[in-house]
């Protein structure tokens, strides 16, 4: 992945670089509102110190060389066990669409641009997370060709967009890279990909930030509840757009899809109740899906603050926001 | 139904109905255009609503061609026209008078409705193809004639409004007179050439004395039936009283049948009021007519109402019944109060008063006269109906208080004077009841009538206890001598009036309303005593006269018969401030002119309508409404509007020269002309509704579109 690093254009390696800066502020900010993280290894024997972050629990400050010092140092533990958690980011081409780019900054800088922005920063935040404790993390990218080896039955660890779980903290540029090498474009599967994960991954904890379009309900779901099934953590953050809730559109329009680029002229304001209808119908069916698996389910709103998305995440709640 | 433009041109802008159309197949484009990630949810969403959409954009191509057509049409002013085949000798453009008949014939069913509404529906049609400008006049005709509407008019909506008010009645037919007043009203507008047009039935007399009729006024007769009447009707009831008393009534009826007799028997009903009614059939054998005869074993005690009906369903109901009175053979009883009794029958002061009320066993008199003398009486029953004479009473103060009772109570006081009588003591008991106050007794002569000079002045034969002496006795009364009289003081009681005076202008007998009941005083004496009165000839009639009068069962022409559309003569009250009027059969009231009556005391009534029974009420007193029935008579229709006689096409031929003759039977005769407009009407209203709707339907949907 160095080498790849090492090719890779100015640009992006900047693009990269205030990607993972990003999730890296909204790591710590959310650790720090959550005091604990359930990602944060329970481990018992000493492993090293290290300088003291926001964010960092302070139940680990090790008093005595604060007194000494007077520095704030953090003990560190060495896991019972290290695990593996692997991060499934949607970059079909749905994620692309956004219309909070335009909104005033908030305290915590601008709005993402589009669902694809919010995912990426949500899934490099929770990677950085876990790596910070000593998790293992991987991170597989929904576009197409994802999944296909599963589909064909070959299983395996190589698939497109795909960044193998690794340990460190540096293991968040590669994955910052393999995120910022592309946008979001084209049709993919969901259901493909998670399929592939839990037959490469079976023993890995799952998180899957899409806004799950990409397949129906029951096509995605069903891997996830097998992986479920084997005993393995998996989490859902389900990527809104206000506009696909709302639907903010009156007048007769022509409405073109992100991914295939099928078109429909309508009258907006004709179709505009069903429709909400209809899409308030689907949210509850993934919400219900999720339940029924076992998986944990949120609703990650780009009208809201990431920040404040992430906290509830990170205490293990589940989250319905604006629906 | 036609169609016609003022403004035909206009039409080209029916171009723009290409405008929606085009707006419609072009129109809908997309204004914008969005990337959008949920397409999927939009094309079920899509695939929900398109039907409901697709409907909605078709309303809304409707709604503005029909807008368009609208104001395109507004602009050509539309008028819509009913056309139909009109009557023969209906000319659009040449002066025309209708004569609508109304008499009784015309209620004759004919399909649905009736022959009236035939006519009235051709007078329509008739007036309504008039072309403007061209004159027009609307006549009604039955036993008279009336000019509906204004007149002669160029304005035929007037001359519509009154054929809508029009009714036929149960009146005859005069058309001599509705071709005359046609006539009149042509030349007293200074018209030369006309048509007349007379609706009617083919029924009735032929008109006479129009053997100059202008040649330039063309009369077409249109004998809207064209076929026979099939009618039976009551055409007469006799009734005949047995020859005793109590023997009963027999009612002879007649029937006719006017067209084809009828081949079954047809019900008749005697209807005698109360609920009471006497059924029977009638067998008309092939002949015109029938009779039947009613008998009633026992006859009724008072006056009844009787209608005889017949129930057969034929064209002409309104004549199936026919009113008539049965005269009733209640007993009248009278007490006479005897103040003067004596060892003879004779000496007794009612002895003749009471042969005269009721001659003896066998007698057909009605009244009951029972006699008492004033010391026996203690108390009177009875009131309305009842009648007491006090005769020669010596002091009435014992009976004071039953007397004033009983004629408060309605009843009627006959008080007679004599020897015996005190009239400063009357005046003072009965003061309150007498007409006029007693003063001293008068002498006539030597105090004896056979020497007096002294008689009765003509009685007022317009009063109707009077009237039975107009034919004969009333020169009698000049003859009767008095030698005493009571005197009464110059003012009479308040309603009190003098009926009837002595030769020498002392009042004689005097009359006063009581409460509801009526006293007469007669200022001498009933018996011999003071007078020859009970030996002379007028002395029978007059007190039974006056008893009745008393009594309130004076009727008096009990019984009449009358056509529709006929006239009567009928008594009113002497007294012209005395209100009288007829009650018709559905319970109006015809005030009478009392102030017009003849020399006779009576008025002519030309009210006579409604066929059915009626009333004469007189009332009570000055200007009340309160009154007694002097009078019942009926009103029938008159037979020639029961089908018999028709009117014959030839006699009408000859009786107007160059008349024309239409019948709806005939089919060699040309009924129908040509296909005029009837009826038309401009659109402009409609079309600026249907333009307001469909830019207000078009509002409502474009907005819940957009």
């Amino acid at each position: 992945m160095d080498a790849t690093a090492a090719q890779l254009h100015p640009d992006l390696l900047e693009r990269v670089k205030g990607l993972a800066m990003r999730a890296t502020t909204l790591a710590v900010g959310a650790r720090t509102g959550a005091h604990r993280s359930k990602l944060l290894g329970g481990g018992s024997e000493f492993s090293e110190y290290k300088s003291y972050e926001p964010g960092d629990d302070l139940r680990h400050l090790d008093w005595r060389v604060q007194a000494r010092t007077d520095r704030n140092v953090i003990r560190r533990y060495q896991s019972d066990r290290v695990r593996t958690l692997e991060v499934l980011l949607d970059r079909t081409g749905s994620m692309a669409f956004g219309t909070t780019g335009d909104h005033a900054p908030g305290v915590w800088g601008p709005w993402p641009g589009t669902k694809w922005e919010a995912a990426s920063t949500l899934a490099l935040a929770i990677g950085f997370i876990a790596l910070r404790q000593g998790d293992r993390v991987g991170l597989w990218t929904v576009e197409k060709g994802t999944g296909d080896r599963a589909l064909l039955g070959l299983g395996g660890p190589k698939g497109a967009g795909r960044v193998p779980p690794r340990g460190g903290v540096n293991h968040l540029r590669q994955m910052a890279l393999q995120v910022g090498s592309a946008g979001p474009r084209g049709e993919g599967s969901l259901a493909a990909a998670a399929t592939q994960v839990a037959a490469v991954a079976k023993r890995s904890e799952l998180v899957v930030v899409s806004d799950l379009l990409s397949d129906g309900v029951d096509a995605w779901i069903e891997p996830l509840a097998v992986h479920r099934a084997r005993g393995r953590e998996v989490q859902v953050l389900h990527v809104i757009d206000p506009a696909e809730i709302q639907f903010p559109y009156e007048e007769p329009t022509l409405f073109e899809d992100l991914e295939d680029g099928e078109t429909l002229s309508v009258n907006a304001r004709e179709l505009a109740r069903t429709y909400r209808a209809e899409y308030a119908a689907f949210l509850e069916r993934c919400r219900t899906a999720c339940a029924r698996a076992g998986v944990r389910y949120l609703q990650i709103r780009t009208d809201v603050a990431l920040e404040e998305s992430l906290v509830p995440f990170l205490r293990g709640e589940e989250v319905q926001r604006g629906v | 139904m036609g169609f016609e433009l003022a403004a035909p041109g206009m039409l080209a802008g029916l171009a723009l109905l290409a405008l929606p159309i085009i707006a419609h197949l072009t129109g809908y484009q997309e204004v914008r255009r969005v990337v959008f990630p949920t397409l999927r949810f939009l094309v079920a969403t899509q695939q929900k609503v398109r039907r409901r959409t697709r409907l909605e954009a078709f309303l809304l191509l409707l709604l503005r061609l029909l807008a368009v057509l609208a104001l395109v049409l507004l602009f050509a002013r539309p008028t819509m026209t009913w056309t139909a085949k009109a009557l023969a000798g209906t000319d659009p453009a040449r002066t025309t008078v209708v004569l609508l008949d109304t008499s009784a014939s015309m209620q004759a069913r004919l399909g649905e409705g009736t022959t009236f509404d035939l006519a009235r529906e051709r007078a329509r049609e008739v007036l309504t193809s008039l072309q403007p400008g061209t004159g027009g006049a609307l006549l009604s005709f039955s036993h008279r004639v009336d000019v509906l509407g204004p007149g002669l008019t160029e304005s035929p909506d007037a001359l519509l409004d009154a054929l809508d008010e029009v009714e036929a009645g149960a009146s005859g037919t005069d058309l001599t007179s509705a071709l005359r007043r046609a006539r009149e009203l042509l030349r007293d507008e200074g018209v030369g050439a006309a048509n007349v047009l007379v609706l009617s039935d083919g029924l009735g007399a032929p008109p006479a004395g129009l053997q100059d009729w202008p040649e330039d006024i063309a009369v077409h007769y249109h004998d809207l039936r064209g076929a026979p009447l099939r009618n039976v009707f009551p055409d007469d009831a006799e009734v005949t009283a047995g020859a005793r008393r109590g023997e009963g009534l027999k009612i002879q009826t007649m029937l006719r049948a006017a067209g084809e007799p009828p081949d079954a028997s047809v019900g008749v009903v005697l209807d005698l009021g109360a609920g009471i009614e006497v059924a029977g059939d009638v067998d008309f054998a092939g002949s015109h007519e029938a009779e039947h005869v009613f008998t009633l074993a026992v006859p009724p005690e008072s006056t009844l109402e009787a209608t005889l009906r017949v129930e057969d369903g034929d064209d002409l109901p309104v004549d199936d019944a026919l009113a008539f009175t049965l005269a009733g053979e209640s007993d009248l009883p009278v007490l006479l109060v005897s103040g003067d009794g004596g060892t003879h029958p004779r000496d007794q002061e009612t002895y003749y008063l009471e042969r005269a009320l009721q001659p003896g066993a066998g007698s057909l008199s009605r009244v009951r006269p029972r006699v008492v003398s004033s010391e026996e009486l203690r108390r009177i029953d009875g009131g309305r109906g009842d009648v007491v004479v006090l005769a020669n009473v010596p002091d009435p103060e014992p009976l004071a208080d039953e007397l004033r009772a009983f004629v408060e109570r309605g009843g009627g006081l006959l008080i007679s004077l004599g020897p015996r009588v005190d009239g400063e003591r009357y005046s003072q008991v009965l003061g309150d009841l007498l007409p006029a106050e007693l003063t001293e007794v008068k002498s006539k002569g030597r105090g004896t009538f056979e020497q007096s000079p002294v008689g009765l002045a003509l009685p007022p034969l317009e009063d109707e206890t009077f009237r039975v002496f107009r034919s004969g006795g009333a020169s009698v009364f000049s003859s009767v001598r008095f030698g005493k009289v009571h005197g009464v003081a110059p003012r009479l009681a308040d309603d009190a009036r003098v009926l009837l005076r002595y030769s020498d202008g002392l009042p004689a007998l005097l009359e006063r309303q009581v409460g509801e009941g009526r006293v007469i005083l007669f200022t001498s004496s009933l018996d011999d005593d003071w007078t020859d009165l009970p030996l002379r000839s007028i002395f029978v009639p007059l007190v039974h006269q006056l008893v009745r009068s008393l009594s309130g069962t004076l009727l008096l022409d009990g019984g009449a018969v009358v056509d529709a559309g006929g006239q009567l003569s009928l008594p009113v009250p002497s007294d012209p401030s005395v209100p009288a009027w007829v009650v018709l059969p559905d319970g109006t009231e015809d005030r009478l002119e009392t102030g017009a009556a003849d020399a006779d005391g009576r008025v002519v009534w030309a009210g006579a309508s409604q066929p059915g029974h009626h009333a004469l009420w007189w009332g009570v007193a000055t200007g009340s409404d309160e009154g007694v029935v002097r009078m019942v008579f009926s009103v029938r229709v008159p037979s020639a509007e029961s089908g018999s006689p028709e009117l014959r096409r030839d006699a009408l031929l000859a009786a107007v020269p160059g008349l024309v003759h239409h019948s709806a039977g005939d089919e060699a005769e040309e009924s129908e002309g040509e296909a005029v407009v009837v009826r038309s009407a401009s659109m402009i209203p409609s079309l600026l509704l249907m333009l307001a709707l469909a830019m207000l339907g078009e509002g409502a949907l474009t907005g819940r579109r957009t």
